[in-house]
């Protein structure tokens, strides 16, 4: 049992889908997948992935800060300062030492890293970047997003793998109940699209292969589905106690009611087959809660589309949910942000609540045999919710859920 | 190469390295003044070197950022003056 209840009372975003909440809100409730080609993938066993737009990502950022920090580092700056406006708080007039920056940050950041190694071959370290570290090291997108914004209370990056962005608002919400800050601007921020990236998962075996149609790639819990879709992306949300937010007059998207991380300490990359880790952290968020199983209206499922996890996830759910409440993919439409997943989940799970919807899951034409959960296609489904569940589960089998209760 | 030439190179890095307005970039603006500090600095004479081949990441390299686009050019221009003809600049990415 929590001490305290946490409000949500700013939301920002930033997807393959674009900058802000509604850009990816809408394209979801489209089914709209967002995978497509990427030319810097060009030659790669695997060469799609969801990226965010260009253009838009340069116009929210402003100028001056792609020469010294990586990708990560400039979407979870972007969804920070969205956040904070969304919760109608003002840097210039808040107690900073009182403000917490909890950043998941699962993969690790390559953007420069090609040119230095480069660099290290021709034995010219010389001209190696002074920002090849502080642009990459994963602690730097809190670093940054508190020097942008005047946070100097705790700030730390979370890594949990794919379960990053869901296990920092889990801690971020401890720190405020324990009273270490007032106001947690806390989700996840990665980025997936590197040719380094792509690579590696891809070597791993984790990813879809399915080039002849990017957008159809990432289909949780079909029967075709072979993998996951890189993507990249950065959700923050502006967590506080409820009677800070009170005080403040600001009505929450919602409350942050419970909290489980476990691990399966079974295989580095492999998910226990009975799922083990999964079952503790979906049973612990519920009594974190203190909500039963019937109180949950919605889950929102980590659903990354590969043959193994989407398997021992709806196992999982059906075995803690007797009768589960319908399910929905939010992958299958944005992919795989690793580290931002879990929070960008958090906050589509908190819009489902704002708007008493379930998005639908992209792309699935053929349910698998034996996964018995009704899950939400081809058209937004509106359903009354109070309580949202969402999963998150990592490689090294850290497994992160959050239950999200309307206001 | 002339010393405009030099500071026609740097404000050219400097505007698409950095980003900066090129309607901030003048000869005796200093990094102070352009809001760089001393790591910006290595950085523009990294970049510098890679795309003139000019040896600049060496131990008497400026590091001061009270110095101006024009002192740092006449110094690339000075290291050029003292070295055989630089190799192919630009050779990787």
């Amino acid at each position: 049992m929590t001490a305290h209840e946490t409000a949500v009372t700013g939301l920002g975003l930033v997807t393959a889908a674009g900058v802000g909440v509604k850009a990816t809100w809408s394209r979801l409730c489209q089914g709209h997948p967002t995978a497509t080609r990427d030319p810097a993938l060009h030659g790669l066993p695997v060469d799609f992935n969801c990226r965010v737009p260009e253009t838009e990502l340069a116009n929210a950022l402003g100028r001056g800060l792609r020469w010294r920090t990586d990708r990560f580092i400039q979407l979870a700056l972007v969804a920070a300062r969205e956040a904070v406006r969304d919760a109608r708080l003002e840097p210039a007039q808040w107690s900073g030492e009182r403000v917490g920056v909890i950043v998941g940050v699962g993969g690790s950041s390559y953007d420069t890293m090609p040119q230095v190694c480069a660099h290290l071959a021709r034995a010219t370290p010389e001209i190696i970047s002074p920002t090849a570290v502080p642009r990459g090291i994963p602690n730097m997108a809190a670093g940054e997003i508190a020097v942008d914004l005047g946070a100097r209370g705790p700030g730390m990056s979370v890594s949990t793998a794919c379960a990053s962005g869901a296990t920092a608002l889990g801690i971020a919400h401890h720190l405020l109940s324990a009273g270490m800050c007032d106001i947690a601007l806390a989700g996840g921020s990665d980025s997936g699209c590197h040719p380094l990236t792509a690579a590696g998962f891809w070597r791993l075996g984790a990813l879809s292969t399915r080039r002849h149609d990017p957008a159809g790639a990432s289909r949780p819990f079909d029967t075709d589905r072979d993998g996951f879709v890189l993507a990249e992306g950065a959700a923050i949300m502006v967590l506080e106690r409820a009677e800070h937010a009170r005080a403040r007059r600001v009505h929450p998207y919602g409350m942050l009611a419970g909290f489980s991380a476990t691990t399966d300490a079974h295989h580095h990359t492999r998910p226990h087959p009975q799922g083990d880790g999964a079952l503790r952290a979906l049973r612990g968020a519920l009594s974190d809660a203190g909500l039963p199983p019937t109180d949950i209206d919605h889950i929102n499922a980590h659903a990354s589309s590969t043959p193994l996890n989407d398997r021992v996830e709806a196992a999982a759910l059906c075995e803690v949910f007797p009768e589960p409440p319908p399910v929905t993919a939010t992958k299958s439409v944005l992919g795989h942000s690793l580290g931002a997943a879990g929070a960008i989940e958090a906050i589509i799970s908190l819009m489902s609540l704002r708007h008493q919807t379930i998005h639908p899951t992209a792309n699935l034409d053929t349910i698998e045999d034996g996964i018995a959960l009704d899950i939400v296609t081809k058209a937004p489904r509106p359903q009354r919710m109070r309580a949202v569940l969402s999963a998150s589960f990592g490689f090294g089998g850290h497994n992160a859920v959050l239950v999200l209760t309307a206001p | 190469m002339a010393q405009e030439a030099t500071l026609a190179t740097l404000i050219r890095l400097l505007s698409e390295h950095f980003e900066i307005d090129t309607a901030d970039l003048h000869p005796d603006s200093t990094f102070d003044e352009l809001g760089l500090d001393s790591l910006a600095v290595t950085e523009l004479l990294v970049v510098t070197e890679q795309e003139t081949g000019a040896r600049l990441s060496v131990a008497d390299a400026p590091t001061g950022t009270s110095i101006s686009l024009a002192d740092i050019a006449w110094h690339i221009d000075q290291r050029r003056g003292n070295q055989a003809p630089a190799p192919t600049a630009g050779a990787d990415g």
